[in-house]
């Protein structure tokens, strides 16, 4: 690969890359437990929540 | 949701209802990505007094002991909205009887599984289910021989056919 980290020697290297955040998103995402899952949700809520795309208060945060 | 989880375990304790399980996205987020949701869908399982499904005794007892607040089809647990449901059709009666215990904080609650909530998006059809369902397709995390098994049952296995074309 070069110095650039935005620049790749070949498209199997680039294709190769993609896989590996893939990979690396998907253990992360298999990491966190259902608990965390639902902040996140709460934090996907407050921004629907000030755009007017939800009807309802987001959850509290904790409860 | 702990507070959720702790006052249907009081319904339960109390005689309100029989049991009750938690489905809809919040139980699909177990399984996967956060994906936006307003409400909890807790299907609940109660003794039928008639032909009717009469949950207004859920309601009151929310109101009365817990200063929950009703606004439209939902009910405010601590902030929460919560929407009761009862098991509808056999698809539902079937995932009812089929729910998995998880862990919340510590705390037991048992959810639809996964191959149930994609069988009731297949069933059900709405735009936003077809992409939890290509979403679930891409993470590839369900026991496929299960949910074929499921839908044949339902007679709902072409639609999948289709479907999944549509939304690969």
């Amino acid at each position: 690969m070069t110095t650039d980290s935005h620049k790749f020697d070949s498209p199997e290297e680039f294709i190769r890359r993609v896989g590996e955040s893939k990979k690396a998103y998907e253990d992360q995402r298999q990491r966190l437990s259902w608990a965390e899952k639902l902040e996140i949700l709460v934090k996907l809520q407050q921004k629907a929540y000030a755009a007017g795309k939800l009807r309802v208060k987001p959850w509290p945060i904790k409860g | 949701m702990e507070s959720v989880i702790r006052t249907l375990n009081e319904l339960v304790d109390r005689g309100v209802i029989e049991g009750f399980a938690i489905g809809g996205a919040t139980a699909l987020i177990y399984f996967s990505t956060p994906m936006l949701t307003e409400d909890i869908d807790v299907f609940v399982e109660i003794k039928k007094k008639g032909p009717l499904v009469d949950l207004s005794h859920i309601y009151s007892f929310l109101i009365e002991k817990k200063n929950s607040k009703v606004e439209g089809e939902y009910v405010f647990i601590d902030g929460f909205p919560v929407q009761f449901l009862v098991p509808y059709d056999e698809l539902s009666k079937e995932a009812f009887e089929a729910t998995i215990p998880v862990s919340y904080s510590g705390l037991s609650v048992r959810i639809f599984s996964l191959e149930y909530l994609m069988a009731i998006m297949i069933q059900l059809n709405k735009p936003k289910y077809r992409e939890r369902l290509r979403l679930l397709m891409e993470e590839g995390n369900f026991d496929d021989a299960l949910l074929s098994k499921i839908l044949a049952s339902h007679n709902l296995l072409g639609r999948w056919d289709i479907l999944r074309k549509e939304i690969r």
